[in-house]
């Protein structure tokens, strides 16, 4: 999943872009509110973290100028103004959630699986696949009771097709959302974790499959049994 | 405290002065009336004694009065006219019929000289209007009248020796009815016409007074926390209130760019303060978040004292301006060099000017600018300017600095150019936290505040404190230290 952070502290969007890195998300960040724009109207993005006042663009115009775009993307505004005014100023300008300065990392981050939950409409935080499950809340993925270890870019990419589960997706579809501005461009990256991934996933059960090739369109998560 | 109703006020206060109106003027009127018709009635009774005393003549050795004698011949006369003469030597007395025995009242002057009085009958009580007069009787001469034997007699006595009071009187009763009459309808007339007063004046008082009621909902009905708040509908307000209501719109809109000032000033020392909490609050969790080495520890505890230290300094900057503005802050008095201050703030800022590339022109004078001040505040305010215009100043230009003193006072002169950059607000560069960005550029340690604070401090100080920008000469700040009006005890020249 990929996420823009825009914010001109530099100390606070380090630590929100770590945060966010952690737990597997592909993440942009910027402390400009026009490379902010440009970041949002030129890349795909699951999340926008937004910071309102921002040093030549702001945050709302920002936002407008994207809804006026017609693009729909999540966007949680973070800011340090609190007042009821401000939050409703921020929510009509066309954000998806007002987060107040200061907050708990864990806070930003339920915020965010909540809205991609609702960008994907999953309603549960829990995907099934086969004997697999992956609890998109806690970043887990366990066979019975086994967890199964994945590094947070494997995580991801499993994420993503998780949330695009019952579809198949595209390899640029991944890049666009598992990868952020600063990953090479490296043609086959995609299919080599995607081969990481499924080695990992049958590590315990050889017989079964569940990423499915679909030779000239992508992948789909979708458990086969041998 | 006893508060007067200006409704009441108005309305008594009408009311009485028309209700003294028309009294004086229903008097005015009844003593025209009265003295119109006495003015009548006297004429009459002076048209009537002055025919009357030709009738009173001598008559061979008698004084007659043939007025006396005709007046039995007419019915209407002999009721209305009362009439006695008295023979002042002998006392003989002749009354018309109409005294009924009655005695008027002698009333004289002078000789022929005619007396006017009110009497009172004492028998019957009636109420007469009389004229008297001294005379002496007519010496009858005139022997052509055929027809009455006793006129034809002449005088055989002297005129002189029976002088003759005569008192002519008309009863005033018609006169008095017309007056009591006249007394009544004025009298009804002033009590309606106070009455309408008194109802019509409360009536349009109230009515006229009814927008200050209006006025009052109005203000009732203002939100304080909306700085857009107006009085509505001023149109239906009178004349009279329009000053007022244009008064009170004025400070509305005074209270409503205070109340704008104040929600600015706590959103921005909100952000100023929570973005770097925030920021401290991240990078402890996420130092938390994983088991790390000894190196990553401290490179987050740093980084997160560094905000701290950052955070401090801005409360500090807080705590002064809140102090200036409510008069609470207190000055230390010591000697302060301001060639030295300058200089400690360039060297501090010396990494930054030579990464913009910023050359520093100084001028000062011969000697240094000692004066006796609170040096922590004066510190402030010249490490704000001078950080001001190295921040400010375009890329490779110059910034000047002049100190110059003498007997009377000192300057600091601060100036930076301007080219290239937009020129900041003059209206709003001393509101705290004012950038002309409103991020206030987070990682730049300006927060808007220094200008503000800087102006505060020279106010504390009794410094004067002049600021202008214009796009060709630069940013010019002239901190003034004028002894003899500042807070500063001497010169101190070094």
């Amino acid at each position: 999943m990929r996420i823009l952070v825009v914010e001109d502290y530099s100390l606070l969007r380090e630590a929100v872009c770590e945060s966010l890195e952690q737990v597997g998300y592909a993440v942009d960040a910027t402390g400009t509110g026009d490379e902010g724009l440009w970041f949002a109207l030129n890349h795909t993005y699951d999340v926008i973290i937004l910071d309102l006042m921002l040093p030549k663009v702001n945050g709302v115009q920002i936002l407008m100028e994207l809804r006026k775009l017609g693009k729909g993307v999540p966007v949680i505004v973070m800011s340090a103004r609190d007042s009821v005014d401000d939050r409703i100023a921020g929510l009509d300008a066309g954000a998806d959630d007002y987060l107040v300065k200061p907050f708990a990392l864990k806070e930003l981050l339920a915020r965010i699986r909540a809205q991609m939950r609702k960008l994907y409409e999953k309603k549960a935080a829990l995907v099934e696949v086969g004997d697999l499950s992956i609890d998109l809340a806690k970043k887990r993925l366990h066979r019975s009771e086994a967890e199964i270890s994945l590094t947070s870019r494997e995580f991801g990419l499993l994420e993503y097709l998780a949330f695009r589960s019952g579809e198949v997706v595209t390899r640029q579809d991944i890049w666009d959302h598992v990868y952020n501005y600063y990953d090479d461009a490296n043609s086959n990256a995609v299919d080599v974790y995607i081969g990481y991934l499924r080695k990992k996933l049958r590590a315990g059960n050889p017989l079964a499959s569940y990423i499915q090739t679909r030779r000239g369109v992508g992948y789909l998560l979708e458990y086969q049994s041998k | 405290m006893k508060r007067y109703s200006i409704r009441r006020r108005l309305t008594f206060g009408t009311s009485l002065l028309l209700s003294v109106i028309f009294l004086i003027g229903s008097v005015v009127i009844y003593q025209g009336v009265r003295g119109s018709l006495y003015s009548q009635l006297d004429e009459q009774l002076h048209t009537s004694l002055s025919l009357m005393i030709l009738e009173v003549e001598i008559v061979g050795d008698r004084v007659e009065n043939e007025w006396l004698e005709d007046l039995g011949k007419d019915a209407l006369r002999i009721e209305r006219e009362y009439v006695q003469t008295w023979d002042v030597v002998t006392g003989f007395t002749k009354r018309s019929p109409a005294l009924d025995g009655e005695d008027l009242p002698k009333i004289f002057g002078d000789l022929e000289e005619e007396i006017t009085r009110d009497v009172i009958l004492e028998g019957s009580g009636k109420k007469l209007r009389a004229v008297g007069i001294t005379i002496y009787p007519k010496i009858n001469n005139d022997n052509d009248n055929d027809n009455d034997d006793d006129d034809n007699k002449d005088a055989t006595i002297s005129a002189f020796d029976h002088p003759h009071i005569v008192v002519m009187a008309f009863e005033t009763k018609a006169i008095e009815r017309t007056l009591s009459h006249l007394f009544r309808t004025l009298l009804v007339g002033l009590i309606a016409a106070i009455s309408v007063c008194v109802f019509g004046g409360y009536y349009f008082v109230r009515s006229s007074l009814r927008p200050l009621k209006k006025l009052e909902q109005d203000l009732a009905q203002v939100d304080i926390n909306d700085p857009h708040a107006l009085i509505n509908a001023p149109d239906e307000f009178p004349e009279e209130l329009t000053g007022l209501v244009e008064k009170y719109r004025d400070l509305l809109d005074r209270i409503g760019r205070v109340r704008v000032r104040e929600r600015d000033f706590s959103a921005n020392a909100a952000h100023e303060l929570r973005t770097p909490l925030a920021g401290i609050q991240a990078t402890l969790e996420q130092t938390l978040a994983l088991d790390r080495s000894g190196e990553d520890y401290r490179r987050r505890v740093g980084t997160s004292l560094k905000i701290a230290i950052g955070m401090r300094s801005l409360v500090d900057r807080l705590l002064h301006f809140s102090r200036l503005q409510n008069g609470t802050e207190t000055a230390e008095m010591v000697e302060v060099n301001l060639n030295e201050t300058v200089d400690e703030r360039l060297c501090s800022l010396e990494r930054k000017i030579s990464g913009r590339e910023l050359k520093v022109e100084k001028l000062f004078g011969r000697d240094d600018l000692v004066v006796v001040s609170d040096q922590s505040l004066l510190r402030i305010l010249v490490g704000n300017l001078v950080d001001n215009a190295v921040s400010h100043a375009e890329e490779k230009s110059t910034i000047r600095i002049e100190l110059i003193g003498d007997d009377v006072g000192g300057k600091l002169i601060i100036i930076n150019t301007l080219f290239g950059m937009d020129v900041p607000d003059m209206d709003r560069i001393f509101e705290p936290f004012y950038t002309e960005d409103e991020a206030h550029f987070a990682d730049s340690e300006h927060s808007g505040l220094g200008l503000a604070l800087s102006r505060e401090i020279a106010t504390f100080l009794k410094l004067g404190f002049q600021v202008s920008a214009d796009a060709k000469k630069g940013f010019f700040v002239e901190v003034d230290f004028t002894f003899k009006e500042s807070g500063i005890k001497k010169p101190i020249v070094m």
